[in-house]
This record gives structure tokens, sequence and C-alpha cells, in this order.
């Protein structure tokens, strides 16, 4: 196996105040360092609450398609995820829901990559569930296009054991006039290290993506979040509520707008709530924009705790202060989420199970 | 100057969004000598631990890294630099020497001749005024310091060693280091414990002279219950020789103290400045900083505070205006260190005809920092097609028990109020300064009322020429 | 001794070191309407806070009695278990959080079966339509919504003293008939009421059985309806 990725370095500029990344790469050189492709791969049957059409690798195996990746592979860890990879399959999604199940690594490493095509009104959901004692790397690449009048939905629902790491890279494009509404449900292993870049260069499409991330002690979780805005008439809003229990958490989000990209709108929003003192959440949401075409450009980014106003309001309304706290969290966790999403039962059973994660068992 | 010419011929529209990734490491053209610095210090009589502590920042210049962050900036010639410092003058010498643009705007701001001469560096009968004379006496009476640092140096070395380079030390950074070895000029000024001068220092008008050179450095102790409002600089156009500013400003607030430190800054567009800015803000103890930068070329400016004691408080307020090819880089920096700590950081700024402003900033919360508040908000208006706008704030949380909000909007002028405006009879021209006065409202208050008046006046003229807007 | 109510004893209460209650002792009675009145910052609100359990709040002296129990260090959940119900004069806005399942979380709580009609018949009672179940809680609410949904809740939850803070503010004539009447109607069935306030006109509507006056922290007098005539021509300060 090439080893050329031990070159590159994990980031472009090294950290300075200006480009921290807050990426925990040590956990992830300790795969790299010795990589051994996994064994044994498995799901926790127990949280999987949807069947999945399609299970990957095992439907999959046998088929190699070509991994379309739109980026450059300039550092360390997508370099090391493309020269490593298992599987490569293409999906392709016509008016309809499917749910693909990534089977995640026992130990050792898996690295697998999708192209994922989605026309019409089409739904994906991907589910990563790690057996409880898993203690593998999972790196996956999604590459993501909406074809032309698409109104399509992803859901990503990742939920990883105490001991095991993951990182994922996304490149989603919009084509003219389509829609995608993306959700993600996350609860890291170790690290969870996320990078989604998402491109809008066709006129009218709109891009919605939600996070509701978890991180519980010992765990840490880094979530870029990138939306590019290249044309008029388009709209991106990446918004994300995280909450830690004696975790880090941190959600670099970037929205940019280029010239000629009339009447574009981009929002962020970030809403970090650090549960105990030896909670940590960074926030860093960046504004790029270029030239005066944008109709709206804001982000917002806000971290404190659980408003005591509305702990005491819940709990003058019968609940106790555990309960209440649960409640305010769910609320937070749910207005992140699009309207049809925070309808749907399935997505209710991850939040609850998100919310359980954290442990908050605990009256302080 | 070549130097100055290729600054102001470089085109800044070439930046473009894709090439903001990686950049060029600043490339440092020849030497400075261990002699030269010693020469320096010799010449100010400087006692040995201030001769080594340039030494040792000289030292650092040499080991820290470049910097890949700048913009705009691909070489320093060191050489060139030091020029300047040995020669000693930093003005103009005659009215005829100052750029056209310069001696235009004067005319247009109306400023009695006194301090068109003040301003142009050509009379130094302004320090003997008697208005500013009794002030001065003033002010000694109180037991307030307040001389241009070489004196101070000589004249308190105890006092000054306690506090130079201490909130901001030449480790911090390469060109923290460079102003360490070749500070020159600058102010210190040390108020005693309770006493409150109303009046605002407006610098400028005392000790000009020492205010102008390329890499001063500043000192504003307020001791333990005192008050003080200091003004740097000034809202009409500068020139000066020099392309390149290194300056620094130390602030001292001790226990309950008060200081607010003002900064205009609008110099000629041939200079990059750099202004290295901290204050360290004990127990109960509250500082402004209120920044109006208008001129320059290139400017990363960053006021910070340290939240040290319980309860200290800061409100940072900049207002940048970033008109033609220039980049303006600026923010705030804040560290909340202690429990019931407050800051607030206000920034707007206005990119036109191609100016990219960029905002950087940092909030850091340690833990054990329990009850502190933090508020940012930034915002940018882009008034054109060619003009852009960054913003990128960090805010890193390590303590539970603390509110952290930011905000940021980038926009244009909203059409409505246009609209608006130009039904109540304004002309688009008028209605867009307005709106451009209007937006920038809120900080302008904070500035003193004549510095109010004047920087308004900078702005409506900066703003008159949009023209060609479609 | 009336077992039955709520007593409020020699309360003197702080937030944060700060005096906000001084030796207040008050009863409300089952099927009593207690109007409570007093300028701004008189501690009315405070009062209100202490008796559901504000943590921010500190007894200092006194105590809180329900049915001759003493609830004066319970949580404020258990409190509201136990039949206090507040009607907050600000209710706070919790978005993500959906009318309609609060609902039937809180009145699942609180012991009491209530089906989706039970609960539009609550929104209706107070004239609000059901669409209002889908929205997030209080996001966007006008001041009157706010109050005639904090009142819908009072309903379902079927206190045994019900306080209401300020429910008259903010709203519309119309709404602050109907609420009144409806208070009225929650005494005749036997719940206590504390109603605060400073609308005179509201006030009459309501007919209390008595009204007690707040001044900096203290009661300052307890009397009929015809204090409401002294202070309306004389303002509060023609008590003192």
């Amino acid at each position: 196996m090439k080893q050329t990725y031990l070159t590159l370095p994990y980031q472009y500029i090294a950290d300075s105040p200006t480009t921290k990344s807050y990426a925990k790469w040590q956990i992830f050189e300790e795969y790299l360092q010795n990589p051994r492709r996994a064994a044994r791969l498995g799901v926790n049957e127990k949280l999987l609450f949807v069947k999945p059409h399609l299970k990957i690798p095992t439907d999959v195996a046998h088929s190699q398609q070509e991994a379309d990746w739109p980026l450059n592979i300039d550092t360390r860890l997508p370099a090391f995820h493309f020269q490593n990879l298992s599987t490569s399959t293409t999906i392709e999604i016509r008016g309809e829901e499917k749910a693909l199940l990534i089977e995640k690594p026992l130990s050792d490493t898996y690295s697998a990559h999708l192209n994922i095509y989605l026309e019409g009104k089409a739904s994906a959901t991907l589910l990563l569930l790690a057996p409880e004692d898993s203690k593998g790397l999972s790196t996956l690449s999604l590459n993501i296009q909406t074809r032309k009048e698409a109104e399509a939905k992803i859901s990503i629902i990742l939920i990883d054991s105490p001991k095991s790491a993951t990182a994922l890279f996304k490149a989603t494009r919009l084509e003219p006039n389509s829609t995608l509404k993306e959700t993600h449900i996350l609860i890291p292993g170790r690290t969870l290290h996320l990078e989604s870049e998402t491109f809008l260069d066709q006129e009218n499409a709109t891009y919605i993506s939600s996070y509701a991330v978890a991180t519980p002690q010992n765990r840490s979780a880094s979530i870029q979040t990138s939306a590019y805005i290249k044309a008029p008439r388009t709209a991106a809003e990446i918004r994300l509520a995280g909450i830690s229990h004696n975790g880090e958490l941190a959600h670099k989000g970037t929205i940019r707008i280029h010239k000629g990209s009339q009447e574009a709108r981009g929002k962020l929003s970030s809403r970090l709530i650090p549960l105990t003192p030896q909670s940590k959440v960074y926030a860093a949401p960046t504004l790029e924009i270029e030239s005066d075409d944008a109709t709206e450009a804001q982000h917002s980014a806000s971290q404190s705790p659980l408003d005591p106003a509305k702990l005491f309001y819940l709990q003058s309304r019968v609940l106790t202060e555990l309960e209440a706290k649960r409640l305010l969290l769910m609320a937070e966790l749910n207005k992140v989420l699009p309207e049809d999403a925070k309808r749907e039962p399935t997505v209710q059973k991850y939040l609850e199970i998100l919310l359980a994660s954290l442990e908050i068992n605990i009256d302080k | 100057m070549s130097k100055t010419e290729l600054l102001e011929s470089l085109t800044l529209t070439d930046i473009s969004l894709d090439s903001l990734k990686v950049r060029p490491k600043l490339l440092l053209r020849g030497r400075i000598s261990r002699s030269l610095v010693e020469e320096l210090s010799r010449a100010k009589k400087e006692p040995p631990w201030m001769l080594k502590l340039r030494l040792r920042s000289l030292e650092l210049f040499e080991k820290l890294p470049t910097p890949n962050w700048l913009v705009g900036v691909e070489e320093l010639d060191l050489e060139e630099l030091t020029h300047y410092i040995q020669l000693g003058y930093e003005r103009a010498s005659s009215w005829d020497e100052l750029p056209e643009d310069i001696r235009k705007v004067y005319e247009r701001l109306g400023l009695p001749e006194i301090e068109k001469r003040a301003l142009a560096g050509l009379s130094a009968q302004l320090e003997s005024e008697n208005i500013y004379l009794a002030f001065k006496k003033f002010l000694e009476e109180q037991g307030v310091i307040l001389m241009d640092m070489s004196e101070a140096v000589a004249k308190y070395p105890d006092l000054v060693q306690k506090y130079f380079m201490r909130v901001f030390p030449p480790s911090d950074h390469k060109f923290a280091a460079l102003h360490g070895a070749l500070w020159s000029g600058g102010v210190f000024l040390y108020v005693p414990p309770n006493v409150r001068v109303e009046a605002p220092i407006e610098a400028f008008f005392f000790i000009a002279s020492e205010l102008e050179s390329q890499m001063e450095h500043t000192i504003i102790v307020a001791d333990e219950g005192s008050f003080v409002h200091f003004i740097e600089g000034c809202s009409a156009p500068l020139f000066k020789r020099y392309s390149f500013h290194n300056g620094m400003v130390e602030i001292y607030a001790h226990r309950n103290s008060h200081v607010k430190f003002t900064t205009v800054q609008n110099w000629s567009k041939n200079l990059v400045n750099f202004n290295n800015k901290r204050a360290l803000v004990e127990e109960g103890a509250v500082v402004e900083w209120a920044e109006g930068s208008i001129g320059s070329k290139i400017s990363y400016v960053y006021p910070s505070a340290i939240l040290k004691g319980r309860n200290a408080r800061v409100s940072i307020a900049n207002i940048t205006v970033a008109k033609g090819p220039v980049w303006k880089d600026g923010g705030a920096k804040v560290y909340h260190l202690a429990p019931n700590t407050q800051s607030e950081v206000i920034s707007k700024s206005i990119s036109s005809n191609g100016g990219v402003s960029v905002y950087r900033g940092l909030i850091k919360v340690a833990r054990g920092a329990k009850n502190s508040t933090a508020s940012v908000k930034c915002d940018s208006l882009i008034m054109d097609k060619e003009s852009k706008a960054f913003t990128y704030p960090k805010n890193e949380v390590e303590e539970e028990e603390a509110y952290v909000v930011h905000e940021a909007t980038t926009g244009r002028i909203s059409e409505d109020i246009l609209y608006y405006l130009e039904t109540r009879g304004f002309k688009e021209q008028e209605a867009r300064r307005l709106i451009v006065l209007g937006y920038v409202g809120d900080i302008l208050g904070k500035l003193p009322f004549e510095y109010k008046m004047v920087f308004r006046k900078v702005l409506e003229l900066e703003f008159e020429e949009i023209g060609g807007y479609a | 001794m009336e077992n039955t109510g709520l007593r409020i004893e020699k309360l003197t209460v702080a937030v944060a070191s700060r005096k906000v209650l001084k030796d207040v002792s008050l009863d409300v009675s089952k099927g009593e309407v207690v109007a409570l009145i007093g300028p701004n910052g008189s501690g009315k609100t405070s009062l209100a806070f202490t008796v559901m359990g504000h943590p921010n709040y500190k007894v200092e002296n006194g105590r809180i009695l329900l049915h001759g129990e003493d609830i004066t260090s319970l949580k404020p959940h258990e409190r509201a278990y136990k039949g206090i119900f507040l009607v907050f004069q600000s209710p706070p806005d919790i978005g993500g959080l959906p009318v309609g399942m609060f609902l039937q979380e809180m009145t699942t709580k609180r012991g009491i079966e209530a089906s989706i009609n039970d609960i539009n018949n609550a929104l209706l009672e107070v004239g609000l339509s059901d669409h209002y179940l889908s929205r997030n809680l209080y996001e966007g609410f006008s001041g009157g919504e706010k109050k005639r949904l904090e009142f819908a809740q009072a309903l379902l939850f079927k206190p045994q003293i019900l306080i209401l803070d300020e429910l008259d503010s903010g709203l519309d004539i119309e709404g602050v008939r109907l609420l009144t009447g409806k208070t009225r109607e929650l005494a005749g069935s036997g719940v206590g009421v504390l109603y605060i306030s400073h609308n005179i006109a509201a006030l009459r509507l309501l007919r209390p059985n008595r009204v007690v006056v707040m001044m900096n922290g203290g009661v300052v007098a307890v009397d009929g309806l015809e204090i409401l005539d002294v202070i309306e021509e004389k303002g509060y300060q023609g008590l003192v």
C-alpha cells in the first residue's frame, strides 16, 4: 500500500491563532502509523431503527467504481483515506427513499467512498452505528450531487462507540433549481473529524444543513462546514446545535459568497451548550463576502449554558430539574432541524439517543 | 521612494477569495545589526536594562518565524526601515512637500491655521501655546507623569521598567520583537491613585513629534482608582515619509481604575501599519478602546485586553474604512481569566472602491472565569461590486457558566432606505452619505466631541466621490 | 387556623443579599380571590417567585404553608405537583418546543389525563385556535397571546392555588373580560387565587374578596374594594 500520505501535513498552515484547526490529529495518527485494513465489520443492531436497503461493504464488496472527488487531496487524512479505500460505490436515487448502512470496523481501519446522485424527490439516510466494543477508525468520503430540479434530502446518523474514531469528508454540488436539506445527528467516539464542503455554483439552488452533535466525556468532535456560493439566487443555511458534557466540541463554519451572486443568501448559526466545568466548546464562524451582490450574509454563534429562567419555568410546570434540562436540550436540538425532519419519528428517536449518550443523570 | 511608489500601485483587487488559502512567506531583505541597536541606545542615553531588552528583542526577531499571513507585503527591506530611525525626522518639512490630496483635505476641513501647520509638522510652536501649557502644569500638580518615552526612561527608570513590554513581550511575534529592538518615541503616562483627569489628554497636540515615529511605544499606567482619557492621532490625513509603521501601546489598568484610549488614524496611502495594542485589566477596572481607522494602505491592528482580575471590563469599538485598493485587517482579542468579567466588542467596517476589510477576533474564556459575559457584534458594509469583507471570529469557551454571543452581518446599502431618503428630497449621493454616517453612528458616539466632528467630516469627504455607482 | 389554602407567614426574602420582601404575611383560602397590588418594585413578583421556589430568592425568615404543610424548602416541581400554578408575567420563549407536546408532558406529569380534545378545548376557552399547538412555545407570540396560553395551561393544570402575575397587562379589553371571568369561575370551583395587578379596571371586573397592598417589599394595607378608589384618586402615596 502506497504511503505517500505520510509526507503531507494534517493541515495547510501550522496552528496559529488564525488557522487553528481544533481537530485531534494525534488520535488519527495512531491509526495511520500502523495502518491495517479491518478484518471484521459490524453494526450496533440495537440502534438500527431503519431497515437498510443496502449494506456497505456486505452488498457491494465485489464492485469497485471510480471514486469521484472534486477537491484537491493535499492533506494527510484525506490522502490516507483515498489510498486506503476498500470500497467505492455509486448510488443513484430517483424520487424514492433509500437507507444505506455503512458498517464500522471493530478494530483497525476501514475506508469507503460513496458517490451519491439524487434526482427528483430523493431521500437518502446513511447510518453509521458502531458496535459497542469497536475501536476501529472509519474514514468515509461522500461525493453528493443533486440533479436539476431535485428536492433532495440526506440524513446522516453517526453513533460511534467510546473507543472508535471517524473521519468524514463530504463534497456536495447542487445543480440549478435544486434543493438539498441535510440532517446530521452525530455522537463521536474518541473523536470525529468532519469536513463538509458544499458548492452552489448554479443558479437557484438552495442548501439547508442541520447538525445536532453531542460530545460526552472523553469524546471530541471537530466539525467543519463550508458553503461556497458562486451563482445568483442561491441560498445556503448551516445550523448547528451542539451539547458538550465533559467533552470537546469545535465548529468551524464558513460562508463564502463570490462576486456575481446576485440575490444570494448565506447564513450560519452555531449554538454550543457546555453542561459542566470540564466541557469545552469552540466556535469559529467565518464570512467571506466579495462584492455587494448578496442579499443576506450573516452568522451568529453563542456559547452559554441553558437559560436558568427557562429551566425555572419548566420546573414550575412540574418537571424535575433533570427533566427540565432534557426538555430544553431537546428544544435546542430541534430548533436547528428543518420542519419535516422534526416530524419524523426516526429522527426524534435518534435525538433521544443523542441526549442519552450525554449521561446527564446527576442533578448538579 | 521606490518602495512607496510600489505600495501605491499595488492592486489589492487581485486578491480573490480563492487565493486566500495559502500566502507566501514574507521575505526580509537586509539585516539589522547589533551595533545599530547599541548605537541607538547609546544616543538616547538609555540605562543598561533597556539596552538589554533591545538586544534580546533583536535575537528574538531573528529567531521567530516569519509570518505567512500578511497580504500585500511580500518583502520588507530592513535597511530602508532603519534609515528613518537613524534620521529622526518623519514629517514633511515644507507645505509643498505634502501630497496634493492631503493639502486639499486640510483646506476642505476648514481647520484653524495653527492646527493646519501643526498637522503638517511645520510648527513646533504648538507646544508652547498657552492653553496647552496650562493643562500641562495642572497635570504636574496632580502628580501625573506625562512625557515622551525616552525622557521617562531616563527620569523614572524603575517605574518604566516595571511596565515596559510586560503585557506585550517581544517574544509574542516577530513584529513585537522588531519593535522591542528599534522602538523610539512614544509617550509614558502615569496617573497616581485616585486621581481623575477629566479632560482628555490629546497627545497629538502635546507631544506631536514623539508620536510620529515609526515604532513609537506608548505606556499608560492608571494606578488604583484613577481615571484618564488618552487620545492618540487625529482625523485629518497625515503624511509620513516612512512606509512601515510598527507601534505599540500597553495599558495597565490597576484595581478599580478606568482608562479610555481613543485612536483616530488617517495616514496617507503609502503606509503599512502594524499596531500592537494590549491592555492588562485588574480587578474592578475598566478599559475602553475606541479606534477609528481611515487611512493607510495595509493595516493590522487588534486592540486586546487581558481581563485578569474579577469584575474587570473592556469595551472595544472599531470603525474601519477601506476605501480604494487597501487591506484593513483589524479586530479584537479578549482573554477572560477571572470571574464576572465582561467584554463588549463592536466593529463596523465599510469597504468601497475595491477595499478589503477583515475582522479577526478572539474571545477566550478560561476555566474558572465564572459568570463572564462576552458579546461581539461585527458588521461590514460593502458599497460596490469590487469591495470585500471577511470576518474571522473565534470563540473558545472552557467555562460552563459563561455567556458568549457573537453576531456578524455583512451587507450593502439597503435599497429601501435609499429610496425612502430620496422620497424625502435627498439626492442619491447625499442619501448614501447619510446612511454611511448612520451606520457608524453608535461608535462615532464614543469618540470625543471634536474628534467626532472632524471624523464625520472626513468620512463625508471620503464618500463624496462614490459616483459611478450604477 | 384554616388548614386549606396558601399561608405566607412573615416572609423575609433576599436576592443576591438585597432584601426584596420584608416580613410579608398573606393568606389565600380555597375559593378566595385575593388581589395583590402595589407600585413597580414593591415585591409582588418577588413574592410570586418565592412561593414558586425560584432558586435566586432566598428565604431568610418565615415560611410558606400549603394546606397546613410547610413547603418552604420544596423544589419548584414539587410545589407544582402539590397544585401551585404560577402564570408568569413574562414567560420565556422556548424555541424548538411545540406547544402541544409541552402541554401533554405537563399534564401527564401532573397526573392528569388530558386528551387532545381537552387540550383543544382549553385553547378555545381562552380564545386561541388549535393551530397554536404546532407553534413553538411562545416563539413570536404577542403579549396577549402569551397571557392567553398561560391561562390555558392553568385550566388544564387544575391547580389548588393559582397565582396570576399581571395577567391583564398586554391583553386587550375583550381578553381581560374573558380571563377575569374565568378566574372567578375557577375560584367558584374552590381554587384559591392570588391576582397580582396594576390595572384598576380589571380589578373592578374581578371583584376580589380582599385587596392587599405592598410597597417597598412589605404589606402596607389590607382592605376591601374601596381601597381601589383611594388609589385611583390619590395614587399609592395616598395610602401612606
